[in-house]
């Protein structure tokens, strides 16, 4: 979640960084995180006997695509870039509403 | 954090000598901007004198037609005071959305204000409400009072002791924040007192907190916010930085207007 709508790190053109505190950079917050619902799906792994599999990132594969598709399939293309803050968003839907006068 | 003096004032006018005479002194309110500041070494005062113990700083109260608020008094205590609830409940809600809870119980209006930080919430509610600051010296109209990023009106050895609130019939105040910061990226605050309406606009300008001419003329023909559609703040002089371009906090201008009328008029 926060790495499709808030976490960026942002560095200006020497190289500093400018999201070097949590008053920069978008640290998710509890209110941030809507409610859903979790699916498991055990597939154990074939290479080892015990059928284990590495964790902890594992867990931010589904939902960077889940947030971002829900954004591109709302706007109707695919130019979202990621965190898809407020801003990105509200530059994403107005290219959607010049593509559909276009139309 | 480097060395320096710790001063307890016990009196405004005790606080108001102390600065005057004490080198390179600064006063202590709540402490939420200058505490943090000086351990990251930005700040460094060699005096600082606290407010914390100067009690007539203090309380909330209503006078004929005006809400008077000490300036040692807590966003927390603004938030929950009946009084303010009952004359300016957009007031209590600003209030109310100011920071974190521990913000609020320490940050004060009087250290909000004397700093006019350009994303603070308070400085946009009092140029709206058409609040007058009040020191040991002398009264202040809000509209002179701010002056551009972290500039007031204030002069050397000056001390806020209260501000004074005119109640406006319709007050609310609309902020869209920082993601990350949650500070304003946006605040916009309406106050409409007769036929008089004010907006000004925190978060967004170069030059700090500003009143939005094109809508105060379309608002005060009409109080309503549809009144607001259409009308389109100008991208210039606003800020543009990492969290928000120009063109995207003019448009939030637009937005959060709107948002506070419709909370105004209870819409």
């Amino acid at each position: 979640m926060g790495q499709a709508l808030l976490e960026g790190t942002v560095y200006d053109k020497n190289g500093q960084l400018l999201t070097a505190s949590f008053m920069d950079y978008g640290m998710p917050r509890a209110d941030d995180v809507p409610s859903y619902q979790l699916g498991f799906n055990t597939t154990a792994a074939p290479s080892n006997p015990l059928g284990i599999k590495g964790c902890g990132e594992a867990g931010a594969i589904a939902a960077p695509p889940a947030v971002i598709n829900a954004i591109t399939d709302a706007v109707g293309h695919e130019d979202v870039s990621m965190p898809a803050t407020p801003q990105v968003v509200w530059k994403a839907a107005q290219k959607a509403v010049k593509k559909m006068a276009a139309e | 954090m480097y060395d320096f003096k710790y001063h307890r004032a016990t009196s405004a006018r005790q606080a108001a000598n102390l600065l005057a005479k004490a080198e390179d002194a600064k006063l202590l309110a709540g402490g939420q901007t200058l505490l943090p500041t000086m351990k990251n070494r930005l700040a460094s005062p060699q005096n600082v004198i606290d407010l914390g113990k100067v009690a007539d700083l203090k309380g909330i109260e209503q006078k004929g037609r005006n809400i008077v608020i000490g300036a040692m008094t807590t966003h927390a205590e603004v938030a929950s005071s009946q009084v303010v609830k009952d004359a300016l409940p957009g007031l209590a809600a600003l209030a109310e959305g100011i920071g974190d809870p521990h913000v609020r119980h320490k940050g004060t209006i009087g250290g909000s204000v004397a700093n006019n930080d350009p994303s603070a919430d308070y400085p946009a509610g009092l140029m709206a409400l058409g609040a007058t600051i009040v020191t040991n010296k002398r009264k202040i109209a809000a509209d002179d009072f701010f002056q551009g990023m972290f500039a007031t009106a204030l002069d050397e050895g000056e001390v806020i002791t209260k501000v004074v609130f005119p109640i406006s019939s319709k007050f609310a105040y609309a902020k869209f924040p920082n993601p990350a910061s949650r500070y304003a990226l946006v605040g916009v605050a309406v106050a409409k007192k007769g036929s008089n309406v004010r907006v000004a606009v925190t978060g967004a300008g170069a030059n700090g907190v500003f009143r939005w001419a094109d809508a105060e003329k379309a608002l005060s023909a009409k109080f309503n916010a549809r009144s607001v559609d259409g009308l389109k703040a100008a991208a210039k002089g606003l800020n543009s930085d990492i969290h928000a371009s120009a063109d995207y906090r003019a448009h939030l201008i637009g937005v959060m207007a709107k948002r506070a009328v419709a909370a105004a008029t209870g819409k």
